[in-house]
């Protein structure tokens, strides 16, 4: 840098002791104080004594001088007895300067920005914990409305084993079919619920615990055929998936499960009679994508953004209170994962998600 | 009389303040006041027949827009860490700086303060997490600058732990 002009030098200086009311200490290699001047008695300094150790007379400095360094800047120190100052240490061939600048006015536009962004900060934080207590009481009243629901169902089993009419029959299923129905919804309440509260439960990075993909598919698979086929809907696996391969991903087993489950069975209420909804998983490299296709009617624009938020419903509704594929991306997400859709080129829905693979143990 | 510096870390509103006022003053306010930069106090403690006066660095605490200064430890014996019971997320941040102090200043004596125990019912940190910081060879003190219980035990602790090193 080129050399200051000496008017410069000197308006600097003058600025330097109008404005921030110097100070100095200087003390030797081995921390005695050797001279001092400047406005000491501003920043609570007094009775000094050359020859003595610093940091007995100022007790700030004690641990700080002498220095092992090039020196340090300490920015808004505050004693009880003088001004806010930034404190300069720096070596010179004499010893060790301490250099006081007044920092009163930097001081005070600090505190008051940094205590208005605490107490936003704060009140957040309180925010957030008073949602949260609602949140648990209102799981625990859904929690409690399955407890009766049990108690109807089961009269209504009890009750399509005795002598009834025709109609009256048909009632029963009905009943019992709502029954089953704001069972569903309640469970599937709760089960989003409990991926939020349990956001912070352990899942499986290691190789020898991780789920696989794959096999997790072909269960969901075997227990969802079923429903399907009383839908008269098609569901397999690709065909060209190698299940000798390794599909092992970051992740625990059952909600692994779940949430493929919960992706096949949104493919089913979107999918026509005589469709067909494919399952196969493929290889990213340090990632793996699990994609549910089906050849439904797509995602209406108007829905498509909001689909993986809480309470998204498709046009219909159909009977479901939205948080199916909510739990899907909270929980693919807390595994380090990606979830999405997009419209397949040949008609239909791809749902996906995407894991890491584990590390090799 | 042998002196020695140390300083309180923590994150923002942890309560650092109010725990050098109750022990170098006797004194408790439940006005939040941030502290910028950092504020030097003195007092002097007993360990065994020793007189020592500890010079108090309180910090300025740690939050999403400024962190600590690691310069503040320059010529430091100890530090107390200071956490707020009611706010688990303070409990990370002080992992965080201890962590920062070790790779920066290298291995100073510490205590853990949990703080605001006067609030115990409304405690996110639970005693399971103080296990594990125990586990971890930390010295774990329960205090509530409020009341006074706990505070004065710190400080002590961290005295004795820097003359046992």
């Amino acid at each position: 840098m080129a050399e200051l002009p000496a008017a410069v030098r000197d308006y600097l200086n003058r600025l330097a002791s109008e404005q921030r009311s110097p100070a100095y200490l200087l003390s030797d290699r081995q921390g005695r104080l050797v001279e001092w001047g400047g406005a000491v008695e501003l920043y609570g300094i007094s009775n000094l004594q050359s020859g003595n150790p610093i940091g007995e007379q100022v007790f700030f400095l004690e641990g700080l001088l002498p220095l092992e360094n090039d020196g340090m800047i300490l920015p808004c120190l505050q004693t009880d007895s003088g001004r806010p100052a930034d404190l300069h240490l720096f070596p010179t061939p004499d010893g060790d300067y301490a250099l006081l600048l007044d920092a009163t006015t930097q001081e005070m536009q600090q505190r008051l920005m940094q205590q208005k962004g605490n107490e936003l900060s704060l009140s957040y934080q309180r925010l957030v914990k008073e949602i949260q207590k609602k949140e648990i009481l209102l799981h625990c009243i859904v929690h409690d409305l399955a407890g009766p629901l049990m108690g109807i169902r089961g009269g209504f089993e009890l009750l399509a084993n005795e002598n009834i009419s025709e109609p009256g029959r048909k009632f029963l299923e009905i009943g019992l079919r709502q029954a089953n129905k704001q069972d569903a919804l309640i469970r599937e309440i709760l089960q989003a619920f409990s991926a939020e509260v349990e956001s912070f439960e352990a899942f499986h990075v290691d190789s020898d615990k991780a789920p696989d993909a794959a096999q997790s598919a072909q269960e969901v698979i075997e227990a969802l055929s079923p429903a399907f086929a009383l839908n008269q809907v098609k569901l397999h696996l690709d065909p060209n998936l190698d299940l000798s391969r390794d599909w092992k991903v970051v992740g625990e087993k059952s909600r692994l499960e779940r949430v493929i489950s919960n992706l096949i069975e949104n493919a089913l209420r979107h999918s026509p009679a005589n469709s067909t909804v494919t399952v196969g998983c493929y290889d990213e490299g340090e990632k793996v994508l699990v994609a549910i296709d089906d050849e439904g009617p797509g995602i209406p624009l108007e829905v498509a953004p909001a689909l993986f938020q809480k309470f998204a419903q498709g046009k219909k509704g159909r009977g479901k209170i939205g948080l199916g594929l909510y739990f899907c991306r909270i929980t693919v997400e807390h595994w380090g994962g990606e979830i999405g859709h997009s419209a397949r080129e040949q008609g239909g829905t791809r749902f996906w998600f995407r894991l890491p693979r584990p590390t090799k143990s | 009389m042998i002196r020695k510096k140390i300083c309180l870390l923590g994150a923002f509103a942890v309560g650092k303040t109010s725990l050098v006022a109750r022990f170098v003053k006797s004194l408790y306010s439940d006005q939040y006041i941030t502290t910028v930069g950092v504020k030097v106090d003195k007092k002097t403690v007993k360990v065994g027949d020793r007189e020592i006066a500890l010079i108090v660095w309180d910090v300025a605490g740690e939050d999403e827009f400024q962190k600590v200064q690691m310069s503040y430890l320059s010529g430091a014996s100890g530090y107390l860490l200071v956490a707020d019971g009611t706010r688990g997320n303070t409990l990370e941040t002080a992992r965080m700086l201890e962590q920062r102090v070790t790779e920066t200043i290298g291995a100073l004596p510490f205590i853990f303060i949990i703080n605001k125990s006067d609030l115990a019912p409304e405690w996110e940190i639970d005693d399971q997490a103080l296990a594990e910081c125990e586990s971890q060879g930390w010295t774990v003190v329960k205090a509530s600058a409020k009341t006074g219980e706990g505070v004065e035990a710190a400080f002590a602790q961290l005295a004795e732990k820097m003359f046992r090193k």
